[in-house]
């Protein structure tokens, strides 16, 4: 048994299991199941234009960050990740079973946090909130991603490439992580079997995750193994009916305005803040902080309308 | 478990996530060896050029290493020069000593190995470089970085010596 989970594995085989579980699975899993949700949505009489302009909106926007990724992405593993895997590393890891698997959940646990941080520091929700922005909860959504929603992401999973792992198996448990993620995206599934819910994230626990009632924002960041948010008191179940989108829609499927209304946001923040600490606190401050929170209660000049907390502002 | 468990302060959910990374690369650690880290990282090479030729593309094209290189040595054991010659082979591409200039002057030598690549994206990278000292034939690991398409530094660590060489392109007209 221990023998089997140490030999050493073929890489060609290994790159071909996670082309098909990475790359494939977009095309025998996201495409048709996005198809019977559609015609779910018709049966449901909720196949309209938005729904529609929605989803073409979150193809654009998958579109135009690919070609952000692939620049920067392809510059981070090439140079950066290399270079640290051969000159700052730990001593190299194998290629067997081990080293795969602690990889995924090490990604996974890299996830949470990058996911997390994304969603609690002010630069971090700028791009992310395109993501959550949508109201509407299907495959198409899993896709819709926001300018900056790689380097993040990027960033986190430098660190398993200084403990020795490949760069490449890094990069290729990532895209795993992420896109086991994207296919809990769906309305379709209820709850599992109660293992499979204490265990793994899924469908129910992600629309937790979407959710813009108050109970569920900042819940469910995990990317396979809910278990970490269990572990770190961000799990939140689901109770009462999910509300999707943000406290602020956008109201809007045009792909510019989805694909930089964070950014834009956080350009209009930092040009109203006075005073260049305040402006750092806004990028590295939950989305909800406003300089009136340093001020003593009372003396603040804005409506109080302004200062509640709010997740886009 | 709901939202009402008390949840841990940021350094403790720190200190567990540690914990929890120690103990996965542990695992790790202990299922791996140096061979088979030296044999995912020749096997992942044609991968990893394949990246790099895709990031090559969008920037700019890279150096080649094939033809014959001078490099000049004057230290205890040995003082002049010797040629050695880079050639793409099915296994990779591979470096050969094939002449010595010395004090007695110019003497062929019988094609030895001594550089293995195992990794080249046009500007850097490393492989194996094997040299004989007091007739024991050693190899170390070494880092090839290309200063300009006529300068090539190698660099090595050999039991604690630190070797560092600069090798020049022999041109064309000169062989």
């Amino acid at each position: 048994m221990i023998d089997s989970l140490t030999r050493a594995l073929d890489w060609d085989a290994v790159t071909t299991w996670f082309y098909v579980l990475n790359d494939l699975s977009f095309v025998y899993v996201v495409v048709p199941f996005f198809v019977v949700e559609l015609i779910r949505y018709a049966f449901l009489k909720r196949l309209d234009f938005d729904v529609i302009g929605d989803s073409v909106a979150n193809v654009i926007t998958f579109v135009s960050f690919v070609a952000i990724e692939y620049a920067l992405g392809l510059l981070f593993v090439t140079k950066l990740y290399f270079w640290i895997y051969t000159e700052i590393s730990l001593s190299h890891l194998s290629l067997n079973w081990v080293t795969i698997v602690t990889c995924v959940l090490l990604a996974d646990l890299a996830y949470y946090w990058d996911h997390r941080l994304m969603h609690r520091i002010g630069i971090g929700w700028a791009t992310h909130t395109v993501h959550h922005s949508s109201p509407h909860f299907n495959m198409s959504v899993a896709y819709r991603f926001g300018p900056l929603d790689a380097v993040i992401p990027l960033l986190f999973s430098l660190p398993l490439v200084m403990l020795g792992y490949h760069p490449i198996l890094v990069l290729l448990s990532e895209v795993f992580v992420q896109q086991f993620q994207a296919i809990l995206h769906t309305e379709a599934i209820g709850k599992l079997p109660r293992p499979i819910e204490f265990l793994f994230n899924t469908p129910s626990h992600h629309r937790v995750h979407h959710g813009s009632n108050l109970q569920y924002w900042d819940k469910n960041y995990a990317g396979i193994l809910i278990i970490w948010d269990r572990m770190f008191g961000t799990f939140e179940p689901e109770v009462e009916q999910v509300r999707f989108g943000i406290d602020r829609p956008i109201n809007s499927n045009n792909p510019l305005v989805v694909f930089f209304h964070g950014l834009q946001r956080l350009a209009s923040k930092l040009v109203s803040t006075k005073g260049l600490g305040n402006k750092l606190r806004v990028l590295i401050k939950p989305p909800s902080w406003h300089p009136s929170q340093l001020e003593p209660a009372g003396s603040s000049s804005e409506p109080a309308e302004l200062r509640l907390p709010d997740k886009l502002e | 478990m709901s939202n009402d468990v008390r949840r841990l302060g940021l350094p403790m959910q720190l200190a567990a996530t540690s914990l929890i990374v120690l103990g996965l690369v542990g695992l790790a650690r202990l299922a791996s060896s140096d061979e088979g880290a030296r044999k995912l990282d020749q096997a992942a090479e044609q991968t990893r050029q394949q990246l790099q030729g895709a990031d090559r593309d969008a920037s700019t094209a890279g150096i080649g290493l094939e033809g014959r290189w001078r490099v000049d040595y004057e230290d205890a054991w040995f003082t002049g020069t010797l040629i050695y010659e880079l050639r793409r082979e099915d296994t990779g591409l591979k470096g050969y000593l094939i002449e010595i200039l010395d004090e007695a002057g110019r003497a062929p030598v019988d094609d030895s190995l001594i550089l293995e690549m195992h990794a080249w994206n046009g500007s850097e990278g490393e492989g194996l470089y094997y040299f004989e000292y007091q007739g024991e034939r050693y190899e170390a690991a070494c880092r090839l970085e290309a200063l300009s398409s006529g300068e090539l530094r190698v660099r090595y660590d050999v039991y604690g010596y630190r070797g560092d060489e600069m090798w020049h392109r022999v041109a064309e007209s000169v062989r």
